[in-house]
């Protein structure tokens, strides 16, 4: 396999003319924070287009709400500089610090923003594809409202490199909210943390980003989250997390904040902390987005189901005789479980020791079980990440009509097979 | 499919590679914006991330330490900016030392690097007397103004280097003359203090000022004899029995120091080092020592800023921004307190540049090694610098100290380049033995 490091769409342009005629199978890597949760998956290309050079931020329009970038800036840079000129991109995957947004747009990535504003799929407007051929093509436009045709911008999001390379985005910005407030809140029980969850979803408020934590992914990192003033993981009040982020003009964030706390207090032994600090805030949310290495970290082999259900049934996978997140033992074993709450994505995360396969087979059954009542619950296993994925199920597939209809649609992108997804 | 590929004969040295330390990796690439070279070639090989992987590699058979893993191994700075990211505490230093010694078991370094390291690091750093006396030629050449004519002759490398040579008009300031000294205030305690090999040849200044300064905060001062270099450069370039030798060296001679508070380093890239002297030392009859050792060594800042209530706050009318060297901030977490130093000088404004914890180029020998890429670091540094409007940068470490030097003189800028020390000493109205 070559790996090249194109810096101009003309270069992808090139190479992908060039492999059209040789027959080469060309991949493409962002910030490979996929290949991470997704080791050694499926056939070698023979020549791998990196695009982690072509991280141009061309320009942030402040009148035209807009950003044009290329395929491989830095999610979070992106963020930054639409930051500095009063604006605002929300998507925030978990890995932006590393992720790029062509690998945002290649796998529709979202995060904890998707609650209030949606993805990466919610903030494109438009493309620059490098079709198989080497022809570029350019989907969508400038503008916040274009209805003409086929949204081929939205259909190209999340197919990987099936159908070309995405060299570049117009993305759409919003303005900076006026105010923004993060506020943990540290409960007695998983189950209160999901009540909670419930009860903000019924009462009226849509949160910037409400996420759950259990006692397991708060122990991961434990002495980082006591530093920042939580009870200690275990102790009263520190069986589980929902962490906070409110935004919107000043009178509103108030309200939502007053009415968080009223529902905490409703659960008895809440304990509310508001992180005024924007360092300490920023702390908190970097400790979020790390979470999913520590735990790979702690553990000699993992692997993770990502599912979801309707929030109404958030519950539904955990059984009242079962702890859930609690520690199965001190070893190198663990289950942990994290969630978009709002939006009802549950990560079950499961770390086993070869060494000890009696209690890594007891913590697979676990997550099995919580999965056939998630299924039973109306809900769906998405995604299987880790070395460990084939041991969680099969993940559904589309039903054989239409993955015919989708192959017919790939193979008039790409007759010749070039691309390697 | 592993162990098939794990027949073919490994590397030498792959067992110093640490497989628990290569495994709390993740290849999450939360690094990889943090990494300088990274950030520079865009290229994943040369990314903590990717170098990781390149190090798993060769630990399990997967590719040989042949001449394109040393390029990679040595391109990294060594600058540590990815620990203090990384979600789980990859001890990168660490691991890119372990690295280059296997590189240097398989003898695959470019000629140039072994002829410089070999003449620097075994024939000069461990010498006492060498030094001094090239630092004597140095200065000599400079008074008569042999050293420009050098430098218009001297051709590729050689002119490069001599761009490093900073301003020797400052008297040399000899061990000799410190072996111990009283403080002027008020006694506080007793420290000894850790010489350094290049620093007091080429910036005898910040050895006078270090002096000074601790003096005037109440401190005794031994140098203990038969100290010698840290071993630092030794350990960042593969020679590791050297670095364990200097090592020894080192604590014999800071055994006879006798009852001290501290031992006190006014350079980063030796205090790092020292403080990693029970890893080096690991596993040999002299690990206790090196932790009895280590529980002593503070840098010259986080020294200073734990004593409650300075002498005199100061006062130095002038505006300065502060670059943190890569083996303070990274390697010793010493963030806070050379600012906390700087922002209790009267008149003085303090001003913080962007990325001042981003390596300026230094690092070791790697400006000597790898001129193009460290300037691009070094302007990088000094634009960042320059829009502060700062008139003194202060840092606190001789390897950044001179690169940055030799890069406002290249550039023509009238910007000081100072050592905190020097700058609390001019602060304090101390350093009147400064400039003869």
């Amino acid at each position: 396999m070559r790996v090249v490091h194109p810096g101009t769409r003309e270069e992808v342009e090139e190479f992908l003319e060039s492999a059209q005629a040789k027959g080469t199978r060309v991949g493409v890597r962002g910030g490979r924070t996929l290949e991470q949760i997704l080791p050694d998956e499926g056939p070698a290309p023979d020549l791998l287009l990196d695009l982690s050079r072509m991280n141009r931020i061309t320009s942030i329009e402040k009148g035209n709400l807009l950003a044009r970038v290329e395929a491989g800036a830095v999610t979070a840079a992106v963020q930054k500089a639409a930051e500095a000129e009063g604006l605002f991109y929300p998507p925030d995957p978990t890995s932006l610090e590393t992720s790029t947004i062509g690998g945002n747009i290649a796998c529709a990535a979202a995060g904890p923003h998707q609650l209030r504003y949606g993805g990466t799929r919610d903030f494109v407007l438009g493309l620059h594809v490098v079709l198989p051929s080497g022809k570029l093509i350019r989907t969508g436009a400038d503008m916040q409202k274009s209805v003409a045709g086929y949204d081929m911008t939205r259909f190209l999001i999340g197919s990987g490199a099936r159908f070309g390379v995405v060299t570049g985005a117009v993305l759409r910005l919003l303005p900076k909210p006026q105010c923004r407030r993060t506020v943990l809140c540290s409960l007695p029980s998983f189950s209160a943390g999901v009540s909670v969850a419930l009860a903000v979803m019924k009462c009226g408020i849509t949160p910037a980003a409400m996420e759950l934590l259990d006692l397991q992914c708060l122990e991961v990192d434990r002495d980082a989250w006591t530093s920042l003033g939580l009870p200690r993981p275990g102790a009263a009040r520190g069986e589980s997390l929902l962490l906070f982020e409110l935004d919107g003009v000043e009178a509103s964030v108030k309200r939502q904040h007053g009415q968080i706390e009223r529902l905490c207090a409703d659960q008895g032994e809440a304990l509310i902390l508001t992180l005024h600090d924007r360092d300490k805030a920023s702390q908190a949310w970097g400790l979020r987005r790390r979470l999913l290495s520590r735990l790979m970290a702690a553990t000699p082999t993992w692997a993770m189901a990502v599912a979801a259900v309707i929030p109404e049934q958030l519950p539904a996978p955990f059984s009242p005789d079962e702890l859930p997140g609690a520690p199965i033992s001190d070893g190198s074993t663990c289950v942990a479980c994290f969630a978009h709450a709002g939006t009802g994505r549950l990560h079950f995360f499961v770390g086993t020791d070869p060494a000890n396969e009696r209690e890594g087979g007891e913590a697979i059954a676990l997550v099995g079980r919580r999965l056939r009542r998630l299924r039973g619950a109306g809900g769906k296993l998405l995604h299987t990440y880790g070395p460990a994925r084939r041991l969680l199920g099969e993940i559904e597939t589309s039903s054989p009509a239409l993955m015919d209809a989708l192959g017919a649609i790939q193979r008039s992108f790409d007759p010749n097979g070039v691309m390697v997804p | 499919m592993r162990g098939a590929v794990a027949e073919t004969p490994s590397a030498k040295g792959v067992e110093l590679l640490d497989r628990k330390k290569i495994d709390t990796c993740v290849q999450c690439g939360m690094c990889l914006t943090s990494c300088p070279t990274y950030r520079e070639l865009g290229v994943e090989m040369d990314s903590p991330r990717g170098r990781v992987f390149l190090m798993k590699s060769v630990k399990e058979g997967r590719l040989q330490a042949d001449a394109l893993f040393a390029k990679h191994m040595y391109l990294c700075l060594d600058c540590r900016a990815c620990e203090t990211v990384c979600p789980t505490g990859v001890p990168f230093g660490s691991l890119v030392e372990a690295a280059r010694v296997v590189v240097e078991q398989n003898r695959h370094l470019p000629l140039m690097t072994r002829l410089v390291r070999d003449l620097a690091f075994r024939r000069l750093l461990p010498h006492p007397g060498r030094l001094p006396l090239l630092g004597t030629i140095l200065r000599q050449a400079q008074r008569l103004g042999l050293l420009a004519v050098a430098r218009l002759l001297a051709l590729g490398r050689l002119r490069n280097w001599l761009m490093f040579v900073p301003d020797l008009s400052a008297p040399p300031f000899s061990i000799a003359e410190v072996t111990s000294i009283q403080p002027t205030g008020s006694r506080r305690g007793r420290v000894a203090l850790f010489w350094g090999c290049v620093a007091p040849v080429l910036l005898p200044n910040v050895q006078r000022a270090t002096v000074q300064v601790l003096s005037g905060y109440g401190y005794e001062m031994v140098v203990p004899d038969g100290q010698t270099c840290c071993g630092a450069l030794h350990l960042h370039n593969g020679l590791r029995e050297e670095a364990s030798a200097l090592a020894r060296r080192n604590l014999a001679a800071f055994d006879k120091s006798g009852g001290i508070d501290a031992v006190i380093v006014n350079a980063a890239g030796c205090g790092a080092a020292l403080k990693e002297y029970p890893e080096l030392l690991h596993g040999t009859a002299e690990e206790e020592r090196a932790k009895r050792f280590r529980a002593l060594v503070r840098d010259f800042a986080e020294f200073l800023a734990a004593v409650p209530g300075t002498p005199d706050a100061g006062r130095l009318k002038t505006t300065v921004t502060y670059q943190d060297p890569c083996h303070l901030a990274h390697g010793q977490r010493v963030r806070r307190e050379p600012r906390q130093l700087l922002k209790s000088i009267t008149d003085l404004e303090f001003k913080e540049m962007r990325d001042a914890d981003r390596c300026c180029g230094s690092a070791g020998i790697y400006n000597l090694l790898n001129p193009e890429l460290s300037e691009r670091f070094l302007k990088a540094k000094l634009d960042e610098a320059s829009k502060t409007g700062a008139n003194i940068i202060v840092t606190a470490n001789p390897g950044c100290q001179l690169q940055l030097q030799a890069g406002i003189r290249q550039a023509g800028l009238a910007t000081e380049v100072l050592h905190l020390a020097e700058l609390l000493a001019r602060a304090y109205g101390l350093d009147a033995g400064g400039k003869a």
